[in-house]
């Protein structure tokens, strides 16, 4: 562990040194290690768009983000891209706004879930039913929306994203048990919602933007310092604290 | 205490270290017989170890179709191939009223129109890992054994051992609960409690991934009982039950072997699982790290050697239920201690008698109390003379650096005394002690309970023999 954190510092500091040397701005010389750096600017300047290549950098940090959360805090949600892609809904469609879609499409697809049981139909055909009452329910929230023009247009991939959690909520609750459905789902959005905030953070925009290298290097390091660690997670810490065994000495 | 004491943490196995360490150590062919019930069955089978009859095995959905469930006695269970954590899994415990009716274990109807579809899902991967096809197996149900009967009306409690390097570390009695839908994974709610290796006796109980439980409810007595001194029968033949199946499967280093005690078969092999669970921990109040590091690379003999290991080195003291009893004792810096003499050895003593102690045969020795040593050491000679040093005794061999700052190798062997008329089956150095006038020293390790007086006692401190009237042995 103690070998890794050195690394860190290392990297840091030499990209700290890199970054302050030619600080400052304007187009840059290609200098053969700020290769990245170069070409993020030469297609912003071509028109690429600047949301998507930061959306794009920060997948990658948001990534490391759920993953030091997971091994180290504890937080789990559904792997690690679901997370990462229900941030960039999150943030696609504003955290409160996703939150609410999200919670009508779980509330559609357990709804659903629990109707078409009855039905005693296989597994795949009922969630196509499930999925058509969702896609029906969506509708109609975007037709009420803008109707009352209380929010734009929902676009199609935070739904899909909010689909994909929902899905993963019933079979979950339908194969393992409906209080890890739960806790997976919550986690899921709490680092989701984790995520979305620090992507919301305007320095950390404009530093992906202008170090991606920088941003690429924190990413390998922390993640290969992560990826070592053996020790205790610290949710870990809080279960397994009935298990010490405590020697009083009464009189 | 507010503070967290880290350290004391460092004994159990965490999830990360699970992962990234120790189940490496199965390799992925291990893994997929462990994955696939079938196939543990038949290698179980070969091996000689007790798995539950097949009756029948869909791969297609015509054999679904074609299989004749009228012809079954109602006495079987319908589970997935690769299913996990329990899932899938419908056991029927008798015929219903109607042809064509069941009565599962948690008294519901079922018609086999009902099973035949739970097949053909199985069969479509509804309870697979990802849900890739899968294929049923239909198997004869356990007869519980009756001692189960008392903790347990939900489903069927089974007995899982950790097994590492060829010696069983950890036991738990999993009991299903209502809340686990008769299922015995810790993970649905059923509830775990810790076994004394040694004895097989309960010790504390946890339910599902974390809540620490004191008592569980007795169906026989109708009313709560405490978690532990649950004696689980033939334990021994568990324990062996469950090496068998580490030796069967090649390729698992660590594992979990379900058993399941049959009232007319005895131990029965359910499930064998290349990622056990580390809930375990929770109702054993120990850890599975410091237990397995203890193991590692050890030469393991046989099963006799396995079992006086983890018996020796992993066996629990219960001087925490006896200490709220009786207090804390006193010793003095030399005492007097009885020591076991093994199952049908005969001693070769002419100065010391061979005294009983309960149903034991012991022998009366001086032991001096050195706080200085963590492990006590004996004599070789006295060790020799009491039987001790027959080969199954010896646990392993240690290297050790004596105060001089020699090398040696000593053999590390497994005693069973009692002090102040308390217990101790503990781990114990074999040294060269002939020049000293105590050959036992006792250390730190084994005087947990106990405070020790510092007031100056006789070197020559009488044992029983010398002043009290015995029975003696004839």
């Amino acid at each position: 562990m103690r070998k890794f954190l050195l690394l860190a510092v290392m990297s840091l500091v030499a990209v700290k040194g890199v970054a302050a040397t030619d600080g400052g701005g304007g187009v840059e010389r290609w200098r053969g290690w700020n290769t990245l750096r170069v070409a993020v600017e030469a297609a912003r300047e071509r028109g690429v768009s600047t949301e998507t290549v930061t959306l794009l950098m920060l997948l990658p940090v948001i990534a490391t983000l759920v993953s030091v959360l997971h091994y180290i805090v504890g937080l789990s949600g559904y792997g690690i891209f679901m997370p990462t892609m229900i941030s960039v809904a999150l943030l696609a469609t504003g955290i409160v706004e996703g939150l609410m879609l999200f919670a009508v499409v779980l509330v559609i697809s357990v709804g659903s879930n629990w109707l078409l049981k009855r039905l005693r139909l296989h597994f795949w055909p009922a969630r196509s039913i499930g999925l058509m009452m969702v896609a029906v329910a969506v509708f109609g929230l975007m037709a009420v929306t803008a109707g009352v023009g209380l929010a734009e247009e929902i676009s199609i991939f935070p739904v899909l994203f909010m689909i994909m959690l929902s899905e993963e909520f019933v079979r979950t609750q339908l194969v393992k048990s409906g209080k890890e459905a739960k806790k997976l789902t919550l986690g899921t959005l709490a680092l989701a919602v984790a995520g979305a905030l620090i992507m919301k953070i305007g320095v950390i925009r404009e530093w992906v933007l202008m170090y991606p290298d920088l941003a690429v290097v924190l990413v390998v390091v922390i993640n290969v310092a992560v990826g070592n660690y053996t020790g205790i997670r610290l949710t870990e810490i809080g279960r397994f604290r009935g298990a010490v065994r405590v020697t009083s000495l009464k009189k | 205490m507010l503070g967290i004491n880290l350290k004391s943490y460092r004994q159990f196995l965490a999830k990360n270290e699970r992962n990234k360490v120790y189940l490496r150590k199965n390799t992925a062919e291990g893994r997929a017989i462990a994955d696939s019930k079938y196939r543990t069955k038949r290698v179980l089978m070969k091996a000689g170890v007790n798995v539950p009859r097949l009756t029948g095995r869909f791969r297609k959905l015509e054999e679904v179709e074609n299989f004749r469930w009228e012809n079954l006695e109602g006495n079987f269970v319908v589970k997935p191939v690769s299913g996990y954590g329990g899932e899938g899994i419908i056991i029927v415990r008798k015929r219903g009223k109607w042809a064509g009716e069941w009565i599962k274990m948690d008294g519901e109807k079922i018609s086999s129109q009902d099973l035949k579809r739970h097949c053909q899902e199985i069969l479509a991967g509804r309870y697979s890992l990802h849900g890739m096809p899968d294929g049923v197996l239909v198997e004869e149900r356990i007869r519980i054994h009756p001692m189960f009967l008392a903790v347990s009306r939900s489903g069927t409690p089974d007995i899982r051992v950790i097994v590492y390097n060829g010696v069983p570390v950890m036991a738990m009695l999993r009991i299903p609960t209502e809340e686990s839908r008769g299922k015995a994974n810790l993970q649905q709610g059923a509830v775990g409690l810790g076994i004394d290796l040694a004895s097989g006796i309960t010790t504390f109980g946890v339910r599902g991934k974390g809540e620490i439980v004191g008592k569980i409810y007795d169906f026989k007595k109708k009313k709560e009982r405490k978690v532990n001194g649950i004696k689980i029968p033939q334990w021994r033949e568990v324990l062996e039950t469950a090496m068998g199946c580490q030796k069967a499967i090649k390729g698992l280093g660590f594992l979990g072997v379900d058993v399941v005690l049959d009232k007319e078969r005895g131990p029965v092999v359910l499930e064998v699982n290349a990622r056990p669970g580390l809930s375990i921990q929770l109702c054993n109040k120990a850890g599975l790290k410091q237990r397995m590091e203890k193991v590692e690379g050890m030469e393991i003999r046989n099963a006799n050697h396995a079992i006086t290991l983890a018996k020796y080195l992993f066996g629990e003291r219960f001087f925490e239920k006896v200490e709220e009893k009786e207090g804390v004792k006193t010793v003095q810096p030399i005492e007097i201690i009885r020591v076991k003499i093994p199952k049908g050895y005969k001693p070769d003593l002419q100065k010391s008698q061979t005294i009983r102690q309960g149903k034991h045969r012991v022998v009366e020795v001086r032991a001096k109390i050195d706080t200085g040593a963590f492990r006590s050491s004996m004599d070789k000679v006295l060790a020799g003379k009491l039987g001790l040093l027959q080969e199954d005794r010896v646990l392993y061999y240690r290297h050790y650096r004596s105060s001089l700052g020699k090398e040696k190798e000593r053999p590390v062997i497994g005693v069973t005394f009692w002090l102040k008329e308390r217990k101790v089956m503990t781990a114990v150095n074999v040294a060269d002690r002939g020049k000293l006038r105590t050959k036992f020293l006792l250390g730190r390790k084994d005087l947990s309970g106990f405070l020790v007086s510092s007031r100056k006692t006789l070197l020559d401190l009488p044992l029983t023999g010398e002043t009290l009237k015995v029975k003696q042995l004839k």
